[in-house]
């Protein structure tokens, strides 16, 4: 039993640690968000795909903000870091759709 | 190294895969779409994202249970040796190849650079491969006297 307990406590240790430090359910925001397909763009601005949860569910802003990538932050700085659109299947190096109300479908880089 | 202070090196070593494994496997699985998304944004991975997402969260579940058990230790220090060696190379190519990189995996570790967690992985994969020589000497020394 002794050769057992360090491993046990291991475990033990390591479904604490990450109930406490792995975000759990977030809460909803009180307003009511639209949801993406969010792409990356290209240096000219242009559409890079596929969209990086083009395989998987969409997801608001808010949700797009809590499991981005580097570099996206949204200071609503002047570049672009992704572009939501409801479509899963926009051609590569086309136009980026429109901003929509209050940018809901544009995320910003981090300030560098 | 004698025997004893050469399995309490190993007991050790094995708790702390555990606890690595057991740890990162669970926020993967409480986070399972954000991990989904980081493997799919690599370019080394791209559209085999969601099967190597489940390879790679039921190597960790597996070594960790292995290096539970001392007769299957050197089993589980090997999958724990080759899980390490995948991701240090994996994140070696990222950081040689890819032009951006993605978030990195989950709970505390999200918080390390792409080169910590190089540098990371490097001293967990000499740690694994220390792990598996005491072991495999050990059980080598056993079958020698028997």
């Amino acid at each position: 039993m002794k050769q057992y307990v360090l491993s046990i406590l291991a475990i033990i240790l390591a479904v604490s640690f990450s109930a406490f430090v792995t975000p759990g359910n977030k809460q909803k925001p009180l307003t009511v968000e639209n949801e993406y397909y969010w792409y990356r763009l290209h240096t000219n601005g242009t559409i890079d795909a596929p969209a990086v949860n083009a395989s998987g569910p969409t997801y608001t802003k808010t949700e797009a903000l809590n499991i981005t990538l580097d570099g996206c932050d949204d200071p609503q700085d002047d570049d672009i870091c992704l572009v939501g659109s409801e479509s899963s299947s926009l051609a590569e190096n086309s136009t980026p759709p429109g901003p929509t109300m209050d940018n809901e479908n544009r995320l910003y880089k981090i300030d560098q | 190294m004698n025997s004893s202070r050469s399995s309490a090196v190993v007991s050790i070593i094995a708790a702390i895969f555990i606890f690595l494994f057991v740890y990162t496997a669970v926020s993967k699985l409480m986070n399972m779409p954000s991990f989904k998304n980081t493997l799919h944004a690599s370019s080394l991975i791209g559209s085999r994202a969601g099967m190597m997402a489940w390879v790679v969260l039921a190597a960790e579940w597996v070594s960790a249970l292995l290096l539970i058990y001392p007769h299957f230790r050197i089993a589980g220090f090997s999958l724990a040796l080759l899980l390490m060696l995948s991701f240090t190379v994996y994140i070696a190519a990222m950081l040689l190849t890819a032009s951006r990189l993605p978030c990195s995996c989950g709970g505390i570790l999200k918080s390390l650079s792409w080169k910590q967690h190089f540098f990371l992985n490097i001293f967990l994969t000499a740690l694994a491969y220390w792990a598996f020589t005491l072991e495999f000497r050990k059980i080598r020394s056993n079958a020698m006297i028997k």
